[in-house]
């Protein structure tokens, strides 16, 4: 699927924009375990690995992310990784969600326990 | 049936047990059709064990001394009594060979040797009894050697097998994928951690979650082709 430029995107869900931060932050390494242990680790977020391909693929069929399969290696049972990075357009509409959030939480610190955005 | 009964001992044994279980049935009058059915079982037991296991029984010293010098190799103690082991094998098959003989016995004297009878039974229970546990240390001494002679002994348990079979259910997108984080978290991270158990649980734990989200979701898919096909009709 294209980049579609400067065009609104589809909302993201909270989880989705979670699953795209934590592929932003991995950069070549965001595979499905390595983005499961960022979700948990840094969202306190507990999914069920069909929960997270569920949501890759859905992403992935938004033109969000792109997959390629890596090596397959012996602690996987030589089993090849799916490796996931960010398209331009899952970097638009992750950009555009967080400034909505943003936007939305401007005002808001003192209600949110100081949270800075 | 048909797959049942693939061999030719899978007929003789449900042709005994047949016998066996009509001479029951019909007991005491026809006490001989009974004991036909024990001995029918009885020989075809014996037949089998001298066809299958003769092979494995004709290689149990070398198995046992190749199994003490690759223990000695890595400083694991092997017992010497596993090499009595190989008298089992000859003295279960000396116990059923008695316990048939003492069978034919009570077949041909019928009614007057109750005791006969009773012997060759226990007998024969006896042996079947130690025929099993044969097969099960035999095959514990084979995968026991396998494993030291591929290097692997004392290697990471595996995740569970029927859980990973449960995976099968997954879509084929992404099931190679999945199962490999699975196993990758689960030896790399979970089972150094929490030990085996616990990990063999949190391994059924994520397979049972992955799986709901999917199975839910064909249930609904298939529940609203029902309906659409119904309110089409």
């Amino acid at each position: 699927m294209q980049s579609r430029g400067n065009q609104k995107h589809d909302p993201l869900g909270e989880f989705e924009a979670l699953v795209l931060m934590a592929v932003l932050r991995l950069e070549n390494e965001a595979y499905g375990m390595r983005i499961h242990a960022e979700l948990e680790q840094r969202a306190g977020r507990r999914c069920s690995y069909g929960a997270l391909y569920t949501t890759l693929d859905r992403l992935e069929l938004k033109g969000y992310v792109s997959s390629r399969i890596g090596e397959p290696t012996p602690e996987r049972g030589g089993r090849a990784k799916k490796y996931f990075s960010l398209d331009g357009a899952g970097r638009a509409a992750l950009s555009q969600s967080y400034q909505a959030t943003r936007r939305m939480a401007q005002g808001l610190e003192p209600h949110l326990g100081g949270a800075a955005w | 049936m048909v797959r049942v009964l693939s061999n030719r001992f899978e007929v003789v044994w449900a042709l005994g047990g047949a016998t066996y279980v009509l001479g029951l049935l019909w007991r005491p009058h026809h006490c001989w059709i009974h004991d036909a059915g024990f001995l029918i079982i009885s020989l075809n037991v014996a037949t089998w064990m001298t066809r299958n296991l003769g092979p494995a029984v004709g290689r149990m010293p070398s198995i046992l001394s190749r199994l003490q010098i690759l223990c000695a190799d890595v400083g694991m103690p092997f017992s010497a009594g596993n090499f009595r082991r190989k008298w089992t094998y000859p003295s279960i098959l000396g116990a059923m060979a008695l316990s048939i003989g003492l069978q034919i016995a009570a077949f041909i004297w019928s009614r007057a040797h109750v005791l006969l009878h009773l012997l060759s039974d226990g007998l024969s229970l006896v042996s079947i009894l130690g025929f099993l546990a044969f097969i099960l240390t035999l095959r514990r001494i084979i995968k026991a050697l396998d494993q030291l002679e591929a290097g692997q002994y004392g290697a990471a348990p595996a995740p569970p097998k029927s859980a990973k079979f449960i995976l099968l259910l997954l879509p084929k997108q992404n099931r190679e994928h999945l199962i490999g984080d699975l196993e990758e978290e689960y030896s790399t991270v979970v089972l150094p951690e929490y030990g085996e158990r616990k990990a063999q649980f949190w391994y059924w734990w994520q397979v049972l979650n992955s799986i709901a989200p999917i199975l839910w979701s064909r249930i609904r898919r298939i529940i609203s082709i029902a309906l659409l096909f119904r309110r089409a009709r």
